[in-house]
Parts: C-alpha cells; sequence; structure tokens
C-alpha cells in the first residue's frame, strides 16, 4: 500500500491544526482567564486579514502589514473588552454569549461598508512560493511557515505563562479571581491584557491567511466553528490540550477527507458529541 | 434515460423552428423597435381603443441575497435588473407603465420576504432568488401568490422540472440556465478532450451533488472509456480546501471538473495553483469559472491548465458576438463600471420576457400573461431565449471556453465551443 | 382544594392577556389583508417554538442551543408522513407527538447528565449532527433543496384555503398555549421552576434532577416539534435551514426580548419580534446589522426583557399589579 498520500494529508492536516490553534489559543485563554466564551473571535480573525490586505497593498512590505494586522485586531480586542465585555462580566454566561454574538453581527456588517462584497487576498511572499513535492502535492514553505510560526506561539505562551510574574498573575486570576484581586491583583488590567492577546492572536491567523484564503465579510464564521469543536473536546480553559487537540483535530478532519469523503465532518461532530458524553469536561479539562 | 421519442422530437422541432423564427426576428432588427412600430400601428387605427394596462405603474419584486459572504450575487442581480428598468422607463415604460423595482434580501425569510412583496407593496411580478432552496421555497406558495415568478440565477433542475412540469405550478418561470449547463453540457466538452481519467470536487449540497452526477452519467454515455477515480465533497462555506485538494491530488486522475463558485472558488483556484494542481491535472473543467465576481478577483492569476481551464457561467459576457449582446455590454459597462456578471443578464432579460408577454397581452392578468410567455421567443443580450411551454424553462445556449490572458484587467475566452441548447437541456417527461 | 377555588386560581392577568390575545388572533382574517394573517400565522409558530423553548430556559434554567433539532424533526415527519405513507395534514401533525416524545428522551439521556454549560454544547452538536443527516440523506430529504408539496388537502381534513390553513394552526396554537398555561399553574410547573430556582435543594426534598429536567425537555421538545409541524403545513416545503443552530437560536432572542421570566414572555418576544425583523429587513442588506445593534441593546440595557421592563416602571410608578405577569 502506497503511504504517501497519507503523508501529505498528515501534513496537510498539521498546517489546518495549527491554524485552528492559533484561533483556538485566544478562545482557550480568554474563556480561561474571563471566563467569556467569544462568539467574536472570528472578527478579530477578518479583521486581521482585512488589515494585512489594506497595509499589503498600500505598502507592499509583509511583515510590516503582518505586525499592524496584528496590533490593530488586538486594538479592536481591547475596545470591545472596554466598551461591552466589562458590562456583562457580572451577567449569566448566556447574557456575555449574545453579546459577543451581537458584536459580530455588527462587525460583519460594518467590514462590508468598508471593504465591500467581493473577496481579497495578496500573494505569498517571493521566498516561500515554491514548496516541497511529494506524491503530486505540493507542501508549500508558506504553509510549513505557519505551521512554525504555530509552534513557537506554543512554545512562547508556556514559558510565558510559567517563567513570567505576568505569566503567574494571569494563572492566579485563571485559578481564583476574587483571591488574586485581594492579593493586589489588578483583575481589570488583566482582563483587558488578556483579550489583547487573544484578539491579537486571531488577528494574526487571519493576516497569515490571507496569501492561502481569500478573504470576504463574515468568512471565518465557519472556521471558528471548528476551532469551537476543538476547545470543547480539549476542555475549555486547557492550553496544552488546545494545542495538542487543535493538531489531533486538524491531522483526523484531514485523513477523513482522504478515506471517507462522505463523512468527514458528520464524523468530526460525532467525536466531539461522543467526547463530551463520556468526559464533559474535555479531554484536558478539569472539573 | 427512456424518453419518450415522438415527445422529444416534438420538442426538437418546436424548439429548432422557435429559435430559428427568434433569430432571424432577433437578427434582423432590435426587438425595441419593432415594438414601437407595433404601438404606433395601434394607435393610428380608428376605432381600436389603445392598449394600455390597468396601472400607471407596473411593480417588480426582486429578491436576491443581500447580506453575508454571497451578498455580491444579489448586487449582481440589481444591476440588471435597474439597467432594464432606467432603459425601458427612458422609453416610455411598458405600454405606458413605469417600471417599479422593489429590492428585498431572500437570506430574510425568503418566503416572508416574497408575500410582503406581493401583499404589502403591490408587487405584480417576482424575479430573482440566488439560492436553490429558497426558489423551491418561493415555488412553493407561488399559488398562494398568485403572481408570476421569474427566477433568473437558482439552479436545481427540480424546479421547472418538478414544481412546473410534474405539480403544473405554472406561475413559476425560469429566465437562467439550471444545472443542465453544469452537469450535461460540461460532458459534451469533456469528451474531446485527450484525458480518461476524471476527478471532481462538488458543494456538498444538492447543486454540487446533482452536477457531477449529470456530468459523469453523461460523459459515460458519450465516452464508454473515461473513469472518475476520485469526488469529493466540501461542505457549503468552506474557506480551505488543502485537505480536498491534497486528496484530489494523491489520485492518478488526469483532469478535474467543479461545479464550487463564488468567494470559494477563488480560494480553490489559488490552492490548486499553489498545491501543484495545475502541474498534474492537464484540463480543468469549472462550470461557474466565468462568473464575473471570479474573473475579476482572480484577474491575470487564473490559472491555466496544459489542455486549457474551460470555464462557462450561465451568461458570458463575450457571447454571443451579436451586435444587441455587445450593445448589452457597453451600456451595461457605463452604467456599473464592469462588465456584466451572469445573473445581471439573466435578470436583464427576465424584465424584458415580462415586458414582452405584456406588450402582447395588454393586461396583468397571470393567467393570460402565462399563456403569452409559454412559448415566447425573445432576442436578448445572450441570444435568443425560447421559453419551452411544458417547463416554462427559458432555452438558450451558453458556451464554454478556454481562459487565456491577453493583458487586460480580467481574463479572455478562446475556443468558445457551444452546443446546441436543445441539445444539452433535459426534456420533458424528464425520467 | 375545591374545584371552584381551582377555577379561581387560573383566572389572572395571564389568562386574560392569553384569551384577548387568542381573540384577536382570531379576528385577524376578518380584516381580509393576506399579509397581516401572514405575520399573524408566524407569530403563532413562532410563539409556540419560543413558549416551549421557555419550559426549559425559563423555568428550569437549561439553555439549549439545538432547539431546531425538535422543530426540525417536527417539520421533517409531518412532511416525510404526508408525502410517503397517509397524505392528511390533521394525521400528518398528530403523528409528531411520538416522534417527539422519541426524540426529547434520546436527546434528555444523552445530555441532561451533565452541567449547563454541556447541555448547551451537547445540544448544539446532536442538532449539528442531525442537520447533516438532513443534508446527506438526499434520496429521504431531498437534500439542501428540501421538501416540497406538502399537501394541505387530506383524507380527514381540507386546510388549503388560506384562512382554513389560518385557524387549522390558530386551533393548535389555542391548545398548546392553554395546555402550557395549565402546566404553569400546575404543581408539576412549580417543581420545574423551584428546580430552576435552586438545582441543589430539590434532591433533598426527595425528587430527582434528572427525572424534572427530562419531563421539562419532554414538554419542551414536544411543542416545537408541533410548531415546526406546523410550519411544514404552513409553507408545504420543508428545508434543513429549520435544523440548523441559526434557526435553533431565534426562540432564544424572542423570550430574551419579551422576558424569561414571565408566563407571556416568549410569546410577547415573538410579537415583537416578527414584525421587527420584518420591517427591519426593509433596509435591505444592513438588517443584521441593526439585529446586532437591537440584541446588543437589550442585553446591555433591558434584560429582564419588555415585561421585565416595565414591571420594573410599574413598580417605579407604584402600580403594584406587576407582580401579576410573572410565572
Amino acid at each position: 500500500m502506497d503511504l504517501t498520500p497519507f503523508l501529505t494529508q498528515i501534513f496537510i492536516g498539521l498546517y489546518k491544526g495549527s491554524l485552528y490553534w492559533i484561533l483556538a489559543l485566544g478562545l482557550v485563554l480568554i474563556f480561561g482567564v474571563v471566563r467569556v466564551i467569544n462568539f467574536a473571535h472570528a472578527t478579530f480573525y477578518v479583521t486581521g486579514s482585512y488589515m494585512m490586505y489594506t497595509f499589503y497593498m498600500y505598502t507592499g512590505n509583509f511583515i510590516l502589514s503582518l505586525t499592524m494586522a496584528t496590533l490593530i485586531a488586538g486594538a479592536l480586542g481591547v475596545a470591545f473588552e472596554v466598551a461591552v465585555i466589562r458590562r456583562v462580566y457580572k451577567l449569566e454566561t448566556i447574557y456575555q454569549l449574545l453579546a459577543t454574538f451581537a458584536i459580530a453581527l455588527i462587525f460583519n456588517e460594518a467590514q462590508k461598508l468598508v471593504w465591500g462584497k467581493g473577496v481579497v487576498y495578496i500573494p505569498i511572499p517571493e521566498a516561500l512560493r515554491e514548496g516541497v513535492s511529494i506524491g503530486g502535492v505540493t507542501l508549500n514553505y508558506y504553509m510549513i511557515l505557519i505551521m512554525v510560526i504555530g509552534l513557537l506561539l506554543f512554545i512562547i505562551v508556556i514559558l510565558f505563562m510559567n517563567n513570567t510574574i505576568m505569566g503567574l498573575r494571569i494563572r492566579a486570576v485563571w485559578r481564583d479571581p476574587v483571591m488574586s484581586e485581594a492579593l493586589g491583583v489588578s483583575t481589570r488590567l488583566i482582563y483587558t491584557l488578556v483579550f489583547f492577546v487573544g484578539a491579537a492572536l486571531a488577528g494574526l491567523g487571519g493576516a497569515l491567511t490571507v496569501p492561502l484564503i481569500s478573504v470576504g465579510p463574515g468568512l471565518a464564521d465557519y472556521l471558528i466553528v471548528t476551532a469551537f469543536i476543538v476547545v470543547v473536546i480539549a476542555g475549555l480553559g486547557s492550553i496544552t490540550g488546545a494545542y495538542i487537540i487543535s493538531v489531533l483535530v486538524g491531522v483526523l478532519s484531514s485523513i477523513l477527507v482522504l478515506i471517507t469523503p462522505e463523512l468527514d465532518i458528520v464524523i468530526l461532530y460525532m467525536i466531539a458529541a461522543f467526547i463530551l458524553l463520556l468526559r464533559p469536561q474535555g479531554l484536558f479539562g478539569e472539573r | 434515460m427512456s424518453v419518450d421519442r415522438r415527445g422529444f422530437i416534438k420538442t426538437l422541432g418546436a424548439g429548432v423552428v422557435g429559435l430559428a423564427v427568434g433569430a432571424v426576428l432577433g437578427w434582423a432588427a432590435k426587438p425595441l423597435e419593432v415594438r414601437e412600430v407595433t404601438k404606433t400601428e395601434t394607435v393610428t387605427v380608428p376605432g381600436v381603443v389603445e392598449r394600455k394596462l390597468p396601472k400607471a405603474t407596473v411593480k417588480i419584486g426582486v429578491l436576491g441575497i443581500r447580506s453575508g459572504l454571497w451578498s455580491t450575487y444579489g448586487e449582481f442581480i440589481e444591476q440588471g435588473a435597474r439597467l432594464a428598468a432606467e432603459e425601458i422607463n427612458a422609453k416610455g415604460g411598458i405600454l405606458g407603465s413605469r417600471v417599479e423595482l422593489v429590492f428585498r434580501d431572500e437570506l430574510a425569510d425568503v418566503v416572508k420576504q416574497a408575500k410582503e412583496l406581493v401583499d404589502v407593496e403591490g408587487a405584480d411580478f417576482i424575479i430573482g432568488i440566488d439560492s436553490s432552496g429558497n426558489a423551491m421555497k418561493v415555488g412553493g406558495i407561488v399559488s398562494e401568490l398568485g403572481k408570476i415568478l421569474v427566477v433568473t440565477h437558482a439552479a436545481t433542475h427540480r424546479l421547472t422540472e418538478e414544481l412546473v412540469y410534474k405539480e403544473g405550478k405554472k406561475l413559476i418561470f425560469r429566465s437562467s440556465v439550471p444545472v443542465y449547463q453544469d452537469g450535461t453540457l460540461a460532458a459534451y466538452i469533456a469528451k474531446d478532450l485527450p484525458v480518461r481519467k476524471w476527478a471532481g470536487i462538488n458543494g456538498d449540497y444538492e447543486f454540487g451533488r446533482v452536477s457531477w452526477e449529470l456530468f459523469t452519467k453523461t460523459l459515460k454515455a458519450l465516452r464508454p472509456d473515461v473513469e472518475f477515480v476520485v469526488d469529493q465533497w466540501p461542505k457549503f462555506g468552506t474557506e480551505d480546501f488543502t485537505p480536498f485538494i491534497s486528496a484530489l491530488l494523491a489520485s492518478d486522475a488526469e483532469a478535474l471538473f467543479t461545479s464550487i463558485w463564488a468567494i470559494e472558488l477563488v480560494t480553490l483556484q489559488r490552492q490548486l495553483t499553489i498545491m501543484g494542481g495545475y502541474k498534474k491535472f492537464r484540463a480543468v473543467i469549472s462550470t461557474l469559472g466565468y462568473s464575473m465576481d471570479v474573473a475579476y478577483s482572480l484577474g491575470t492569476d487564473y490559472p491555466t491548465a496544459e489542455l486549457g481551464t474551460w470555464v462557462s457561467a450561465r451568461y458570458m459576457w463575450p457571447y454571443p458576438p451579436t451586435k444587441a449582446n455587445k450593445d448589452f455590454v457597453d451600456r451595461f459597462k457605463a452604467r456599473w463600471g464592469r462588465l456584466p456578471a451572469y445573473s445581471a443578464e439573466t435578470t436583464y432579460s427576465a424584465i424584458y420576457m415580462l415586458k414582452a408577454a405584456l406588450e402582447n397581452a395588454a393586461t396583468l392578468d397571470p393567467d393570460i400573461l402565462i399563456k403569452t410567455l409559454e412559448g415566447l421567443v425573445i432576442m436578448t443580450p445572450a441570444g435568443v431565449r425560447w421559453i419551452r411551454p411544458e417547463d416554462h424553462q427559458a432555452i438558450y445556449e451558453v458556451p464554454y471556453g478556454r481562459i487565456v490572458h491577453k493583458g487586460a484587467e480580467v481574463p479572455l475566452l478562446e475556443d468558445l465551443k457551444a452546443v446546441p441548447a436543445m441539445l444539452y437541456y433535459r426534456h420533458p417527461p424528464f425520467t | 382544594m375545591s374545584l371552584s377555588s381551582r377555577l379561581k386560581g387560573l383566572v389572572n392577568g395571564n389568562t386574560v392577556a392569553l384569551l384577548l390575545l387568542i381573540a384577536f388572533l382570531a379576528i385577524i382574517p376578518l380584516t381580509g389583508h393576506r399579509f397581516y394573517m401572514y405575520i399573524a400565522t408566524l407569530i403563532m409558530i413562532m410563539g409556540m417554538f419560543a413558549m416551549g423553548y421557555n419550559v426549559l430556559f425559563g423555568y428550569v434554567g437549561l439553555l439549549s442551543f439545538g432547539h431546531g433539532l425538535f422543530f426540525g424533526a417536527g417539520a421533517y415527519s409531518t412532511a416525510l408522513f404526508t408525502l410517503k405513507v397517509y397524505s392528511d395534514p390533521l394525521v400528518g401533525v398528530l403523528i409528531t407527538v411520538p416522534v417527539a416524545l422519541l426524540t426529547s428522551i434520546i436527546v434528555g439521556v444523552l445530555t441532561l447528565k451533565h452541567g449547563k454549560v454541556y447541555f448547551a454544547i451537547l445540544t448544539l452538536a446532536l442538532s449539528m449532527i442531525f442537520w447533516s443527516a438532513l443534508v446527506k440523506l438526499r434520496w429521504l430529504t431531498g437534500g439542501t433543496d428540501g421538501l416540497v408539496g406538502i399537501p394541505k388537502r387530506g383524507v380527514f381534513v381540507d386546510v388549503s384555503g388560506p384562512i382554513v390553513t389560518y385557524y387549522f394552526i390558530l386551533a393548535f396554537f389555542a391548545v398548546i398555549m392553554l395546555g402550557l398555561y395549565i402546566l404553569n399553574k400546575s404543581r408539576y410547573g412549580l417543581l420545574l421552576r423551584a428546580l430552576g430556582a435552586n438545582e441543589d435543594r430539590l434532591p433533598f426534598l426527595g425528587y430527582s434532577t434528572f427525572t424534572l429536567r427530562m419531563v421539562a425537555l419532554t414538554i419542551s421538545g414536544t411543542a416545537s416539534a408541533l410548531a415546526g409541524s406546523l410550519y411544514a403545513v404552513f409553507y408545504s416545503v420543508v428545508t434543513p435551514d429549520v435544523a440548523y443552530w441559526t434557526f435553533g437560536a431565534e426562540p432564544l432572542i424572542m423570550t430574551l426580548i419579551g422576558g424569561p421570566s414571565y408566563f407571556l414572555g416568549p410569546l410577547i418576544g415573538a410579537l415583537i419580534f416578527v414584525p421587527l425583523t420584518t420591517v427591519v429587513a426593509r433596509f435591505a442588506e444592513y438588517w443584521m446589522l441593526l439585529l446586532g445593534i437591537a440584541l446588543l441593546a437589550v442585553i446591555l440595557f433591558f434584560r429582564g426583557g419588555l415585561l421585565g421592563f416595565l414591571e420594573s416602571l410599574s413598580r417605579e410608578l407604584k402600580l403594584g399589579v406587576y407582580r401579576r405577569w410573572r410565572f
């Protein structure tokens, strides 16, 4: 049996998994620390995409555009936290969820006013246009770059959380916000910071994909569903779990496309439901 | 396929005659001038009452996708409708009545919108509709609306074959070619290509499924030696096709068929290029590849396969090379600054179909208008349309063409291949 | 308790309002205006859906994201039954009751054992599996094109005229509303609301949380499925959209608009939501933008819904009547 097709599917799965991870990381951070399920996460992702496109059109500089897109998405996250989320922290989960949903609706339509209804994309940077060819499939260097960035993010976040004072504070708020506040940690500042990081990560993900995925208004609504599945399977609030599950879901769904093209997405839902039935807190979650 | 032979020949005959008559009429003179002559005659003959419509304004409700990711398509419908209405009104309207348009978003509960258009806005006709599911929904309640519905984009064959032909919902018409274009005609193009092994990637919803079914069935009948080695079914709204593409590339297929459209097609084509699809596939058939949103988005990046990237749509601005079409394209470009998308033409022509029927019948009575529309032959930018009486489907041909780059903003077409519409459309009794 | 005092207990602000509303709905066809009839029908169907939804949300405090599953199960069982088995709208609607009971029990067994957050996520997952099945089982469901030609004329009843359809739906609406009202006033209704208010205390009193939640889910699912079934008869067409989670979220939005802690809250919500979206959709493409802004405004400023707002208003003005509208 020729295993090359499986290898290429695994490779593609790793790339897709890395994308899910960049989105899931923001979701996990925001849920873990701020305890808000953020439906508007896709909004930050698309904002990153559009900003990347806009800056690239004006400057033609890939790195500069990527930085700006990430920062602007982060700034939008802060604005969102200050203007809306702060007012619903004390409410039931359902109201927080609906508030983020409302924001997503508003932004989707507002983006159409700015960038029009059509789709946009930018070219892959010159140096990364080629790739390795295995069994007729070109595995593009740019996809490899996305995997590397995903892995780097994982290492950075883990190091940051475990080895810095700020990381310690965030973990403290994650565990027990009331006690942390009592010990002099400004939860408000931490919340805002986490929203900045989460939104910036989503923006980074969006910006990184414009050369591969054409962006249109409301595009990431579909991508975000998979990121949610990842977070749910992993357990809301586990960073390492989110990374492992992102990659697994990416690889698994990619292989399913090859072996059961009829059922790929249904199987993913079923696995998610099955895991939840057995272990509702998720595979890596704590009760 | 067990076609009733006599019925088929009869229809075929009627169609050919209809198309021929229409062609002669259409090519000899612009239809607008013909009608103005008719009008002058009726006025000057003494004792004959002037032909007028019972209302000073003919109201047309236009449905399209106006929100969300596919809202460009609602815009195309709007552009076509507006251009037609502006032209007609500038020339004195329909038998003196002005045309007024009311636009609604079909994503905001299409049945509610249709009912509101008829019952509140007082629309006399409903045209448009992008999604097949929505067309079936409005088609299902058309008798309650009591107004003529002309679908100008939704491509499900079930609208005309089941609702009109089998269930007798005679108020439904369609000005655009349905899935026959994507499934059947594509097979006629594929049979002449020197490739044997085909791959398919189509949306996991009715349109994609039926396109692939018709394509494989027809091609197998035309070329028994072909094989279909792999088929992939990304769901509606797929933003990233990479796993599907690598699964396609893992097969030994030599050519690719796809009915993916709009924003998804832009991504699919780019990712195919990036992942080496155009090194592997010697030919690519993209049934909606010359939709103008895709052509503009991809522009000079539009990939070309060794044996051609064969594309089509439900109307393509370079075809037919008639004066009527050229003038339409020029007027459209002057009005909207872009080349006409296919659903702009099909909507534009739908309004002219209604105009022709209204001028013939001089009434708003749907039953009389249905009779007038059945068998109507009319010259439109896309060529002569004949409205088949049995299923109310407008019959006209749209070719496939090969993408070429000639330094223009949008890619152009070469080797246009047309097959007579009567050959590739399905025919009553649709078994 | 004697019968007369029981009857007296049933008469209050809610009964009067409900009866007035049913009477009002009953005279709408007399206007002869088809669009008003259409909007009123939608209000009835979505009202049933939302009222059914609130048995779970407002009473027991369980948030379901998968109620499109019940609505879709009702719509598709009626469509399939009338098209493939027995062509009659009345039987077609009634057949949904056993289907809904079975569906509710299956869903309940799968989802009710865990906490509230997981209930929300699991119902969402189940409804998405159901939706995928509707799309994939093309030979049975017609895929995304759906099922067309659901008969209005049958062996027992003929509801093919618009006015007959209207009263057919109104009859079911009235029966379900009164049924829900009696539930609300009954001991069981009280128990369900007690469970919603404090889920830890009821087990101490000897009640099984699981059983009570199952009862609530079954009632809620059946009412939702009946709404879906009438929707199928009304439109003569069903497509998988009705089982999609965004459609299933509509009763939630309506409930929030009306006020989840009031018996009539969801119905009031439907009464506002259905005409509002109709008007807003006239501003063409930006209706979703306006919906988002409206939703945000409700969440930030009017969390008790309209009835909650009225209650606080009447408290301010010391009118003293506000308590009557609560459950």
